[in-house]
Parts: C-alpha cells; structure tokens; sequence
C-alpha cells in the first residue's frame, strides 16, 4: 500500500517554485509548476549533494543553486553537464489544501 | 571540420571534447594535456580538497573518454604550434597533424617576485593542491600572501582542519573590485570570527628560510614567522605556445566575438583568452570563472561546427568560505551606484547600475546557497538589459521574477 506524507498546504508553496521536504532522514524538493500542478523529487542535487530547494524554478525546470546543473522536476530528467544523473521523483496528491508526496 | 584538437585538459578543453559529442558530431577528437591526471574540477581544490580532503570529482572518467572516442593524451605537453604546417610538436618531439586548434590553457598561478619569493607555495592544480595536504597539520603556522577568492577559500580550508593562519594583502581591503566593499565586508568578519588574522595594506619585502620554517619581512621593518608561505596573488594566462605561434595577444590570446583567434583555423577559451563582451561595452577582458570556461567551450564548439555564435554569456562565479557562500552575477567594476535590497532573513543583495539605469552586476553572500535564487534572476536581468527602477530594487517585496516576465 503507498504511504503517503502530508508536506504542507498548497499554498505554502508559491507558484512556480519549491520548497524543501525533510522526513526521517530523507530529503525532498516539492515544486508547484506555473500551471498549478505539483511535483516531488528527492531533495539533492546528483552532482554534488545540494539542496536543490535553494534553486530557481522556471517552467518546469529545476536550477540547481550551485552549478546551474538543471533538471525537469515533472520527470526528474538531468538537462546536461554538469549533471548527468536523473533525480527520482514521486508521486504527489492535492486534497483538502493539503499536498501529500507517496514515498 | 574534418578533426579538432585541443591543448589542455582542463574545463574548457574537456567540456568542448563532450559539447562536441553531446552535439553527435562524430570526427576526430585529440585531447591533449599536460597533467599526469584524468581531467578533473578544479575549483574543489582551495574548498572540499584542502577541509576535508575528499578528492576532486572528474570531468569524465577514462573510461567514457574512450567510449566516446575522443583520444586522450595524459602527461603530454604541447611545446610548439607550427601553424605554417598544421601541425603540432610535443615536448618528446612527436608530431601531430591537426586541422582545426582549441586553445585552452587556461592560466597558472603568478609567482612572487620578491626576495625569496621561491619559497611560497602556490595552488593551481591537482599535483600542487595535493602537495600542500601533506604539509597542513593542526597547529602548524600558514601565512598566506594576497587576499583573493583562492586565498581566502585556502585560508578557510586551513582553519578546518585548525591551522593558525595569517592573510597578508597589499592592497586597502581584500577583493579588490571583483565585489562591492559590504560584501567584502561580511568575508573579512566572518574570516575575523573564525580566528583568521587578516592584514591589509602591508608592504613586503623579502621571505626568508630558516631552519623552523620562513620568516616574512616586512617593509615597515616587522616580521611574521610561520610553518609554511602560499601566495594567493592571481594568476597569469598560459599564452606562450600562442604567443611563439604569432597569434595575437591581449591580456591572453585575444580572440573576436566567436571566440576566433588571428589564425582562423584556431580558437581559444576559459582563462587563457580574452575576448569583447558584448554586454560592457565591447570591452576586452579575460575572466578567471568555471562557468565561463565552459560556455565558451560550448560556445567555440557551435562555431567550429558551422554556426555563428557571438559569446555574450553573464560572467558569474561563486566563492564558498567556512558556511558562507558568495555569488557575484555581471561585473561589479562596471556599475556606477549600487542599491542595496536587504531581505527578510538579513541577506542583502547589492545591484549595481549603470548610467542608464540598467542592471550590470549583483552580488550577495549567505549562508549556503541563500543568495543563489536572487543572483540568478539578477543575471537574466543583467542579460535581458531593462532598465531598472532604483527605487523599485531595493524593495524586497518586489518580485524578482515577475519583473523578468514583464
Ligand atoms: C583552486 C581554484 C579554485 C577555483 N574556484 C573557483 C570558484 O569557486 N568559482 C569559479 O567560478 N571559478 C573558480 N576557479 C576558476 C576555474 O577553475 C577556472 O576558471 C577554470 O578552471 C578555467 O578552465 P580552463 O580550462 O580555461 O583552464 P584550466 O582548468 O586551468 O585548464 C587548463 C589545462 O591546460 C593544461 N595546459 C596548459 N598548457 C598546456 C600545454 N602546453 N600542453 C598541454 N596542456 C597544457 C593545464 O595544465 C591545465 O590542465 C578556481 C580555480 C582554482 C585554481
Ligand atoms: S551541485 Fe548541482 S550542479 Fe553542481
């Protein structure tokens, strides 16, 4: 059965941008796109290990903060060097204002 | 182009060698560099190298060099271009054939010229940054010549593992122009706060060997005494082979908007050239930055496969000491008034204009990667040149991005 783990309200998270996740000892990126769907990723960047939180949102691409390695949160694709590794990503839901992410 | 070749090894030279497969180009490519090393980051080395020694990560693994055929030749050091005969000699006078040259040389740190000079130590590669690990030990005595970004990340490193060091710089402040005097600021305290001792203005005049270690002389008559000496002056772009070849020089190989050298058939990128930005005024400059080596890898790339791309990226580089982390986007030296926007959490972001009013440098430090949000932005600003609203910038409840977007 997929567990999932309320993150915040929606509205804690502006449009097209993100927020970072803590749970146990995991980290997470959580992004809410222009068009107002929402999105998880795991929290580090592959390159090296940074909070991709700290990043700049356009569209739906992830900018890492430190090297402008650059990812598709949507589907956790690496877009070129310096990253080459993909992110994982999971499945987010909406309901009742609340954004919940299935680990 | 039939085959390019490349002398150097480092982050321009090897990300031109992948652009051009990552582009599906499949010629020859001959990699050639003089380090005993796979090619490697470099900025790592004055940070997680030095604290906490965990090795460099590479470019590209010999392995993937190979599966992407690209021949790389390790330990080889170009010694002459013949551009008469196109083609190139190595330092064992082996001779290569080449049909298009990628220049990348990139720079190697400026000695000290002052009596004794010889004795400090200083840091541009793998081989030099893992020569001084050895000799950093808790206790032992550093003292570092010239406040720059390397020295001061050095200077960091060396506190980490609890080395007593000591920052001599010439100038009035350290940094000099490359950031504005409050973020300079914020690096001299924090430095302070973690028992670096910084001194500006001083006046050397000769280093000497004794049998503990060196005693630097200065000229007001004083004398500092430690276990080890680096200079952390700049550094110098590698443009000999050009120079013999009789490529044009400027402050490094000087090349046109594309990157182009005098010789057509030849390109340069990363430290070793300089270039007209488009965005200052045309102005001729050599940048000393990461990113920049690489967009111009990219950028010479594109043109060698036929395009005719003018290189007009925002120079932007980042420096980290202790937890801070500081990024400058644009060039600070080009702004004429500077407006502060300090956020909620304490950061400021200082925005430099220019007569017109338009963005052409921003810089801040935080902690972590605070500032990297707003520098960004600040860059596609810098790119987009809009003409900015002072009064507006130093409002923090204005919106980066939605200004962009307008
Ligand atoms: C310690 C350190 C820390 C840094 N930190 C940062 C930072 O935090 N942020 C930032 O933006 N920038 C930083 N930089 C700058 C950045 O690393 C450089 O801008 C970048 O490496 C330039 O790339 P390049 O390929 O032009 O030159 P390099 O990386 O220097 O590579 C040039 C290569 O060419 C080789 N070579 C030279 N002559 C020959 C020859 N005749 N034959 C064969 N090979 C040859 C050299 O040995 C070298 O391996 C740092 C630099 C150093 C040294
Ligand atoms: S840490 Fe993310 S791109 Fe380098």
């Amino acid at each position: 059965m997929t567990k999932w783990v309320q993150v915040c309200a929606a509205d804690d998270i502006e449009e097209e941008d993100v927020i970072r996740f803590d749970h146990g000892d995991r980290t997470f990126a959580v992004y809410r796109s222009p068009d107002d769907e929402y999105y998880a990723t795991d929290g580090l960047c592959t390159h090296e290990k940074i909070h991709l939180a700290d990043g700049l949102v356009m569209d739906n691409v992830i900018e890492c903060p430190k090297h402008n390695g650059r990812f598709d949160y949507t589907d956790g694709s690496a877009l070129g060097a310096p990253v080459c590794v993909n992110l994982q990503t999971y499945p987010v839901k909406v309901e009742d204002g609340l954004v919940f992410i299935s680990l | 182009m039939e085959s390019l070749t490349i002398i150097g090894a480092g982050e321009a030279g090897t990300r031109a060698a992948l652009h051009l497969r990552e582009s599906n180009w499949d010629g020859e490519i001959v990699l050639i560099g003089q380090e005993p090393h796979t090619p490697y980051e470099r900025p790592p080395l004055s940070k997680t190298l030095l604290a906490e020694g965990i090795p460099p990560p590479l470019l590209s693994s010999a392995e993937q060099l190979q599966e992407l055929q690209i021949q790389f030749l390790q330990s080889s050091q170009v010694a002459e271009i013949d551009r008469q005969s196109h083609r190139l000699r190595l330092q064992n006078d082996e001779f290569f054939p080449y049909n298009k040259l990628l220049i990348a040389t990139g720079a190697s740190a400026r000695k000290l010229t002052c009596t004794g000079g010889e004795h400090a130590l200083v840091l541009r590669n793998l081989d030099e940054a893992l020569a001084f690990c050895c000799l950093l030990a808790p206790g032992k005595h550093l003292i570092l010549i010239g406040a720059g970004f390397i020295g001061l990340e050095l200077a960091a490193s060396a506190r980490k593992v609890d080395c007593k060091v000591t920052v001599l710089e010439m100038a009035q402040r350290i940094l000099g122009r490359a950031v504005p005097p409050e973020v300079a600021e914020v690096v001299a305290s924090e430095h302070k706060r973690q028992g670096v001792e910084i001194r500006c203005d001083i006046e050397l005049d000769q280093i000497q060997a004794s049998k503990s270690g060196y005693t630097i002389e200065l000229k007001n008559g004083e004398s500092i005494s430690g276990d080890l000496v680096v200079a952390g002056i700049g550094a110098v772009p590698e443009v000999a082979l050009a120079e013999a070849a009789g490529l044009d020089i400027e402050n490094g190989v000087s090349v046109n908007a594309f990157l182009q050298t005098s010789d057509p058939d030849i390109y340069a990128v990363g430290d070793c050239c300089s270039f007209p930005h488009p965005l200052y005024e045309q102005q001729r400059m050599r940048l000393e930055m990461w990113r920049c080596a690489r967009d111009q890898a990219e950028c010479a790339v594109q043109n060698l496969l036929g395009e005719t791309k003018e290189f007009s990226a925002i120079p932007w580089f980042w420096s980290d000491q202790f937890e801070l982390s500081l990024q400058v986007a644009g060039l600070p030296s080009f702004a004429k008034r500077v407006i502060p926007r300090t956020r909620p959490d304490g950061v400021t972001i200082y925005f430099g204009l220019n007569d017109q009013e338009q963005l052409v440098s921003a810089a801040g430090i935080g902690t972590g990667n605070s500032v990297a949000k707003d520098i960004r932005l600040a860059e596609m600003l810098i790119a987009a040149q809009k003409t900015m609203n002072p009064a507006e910038l130093c409002d923090p409840k204005l919106n980066l991005k939605k200004l962009l977007k307008s």
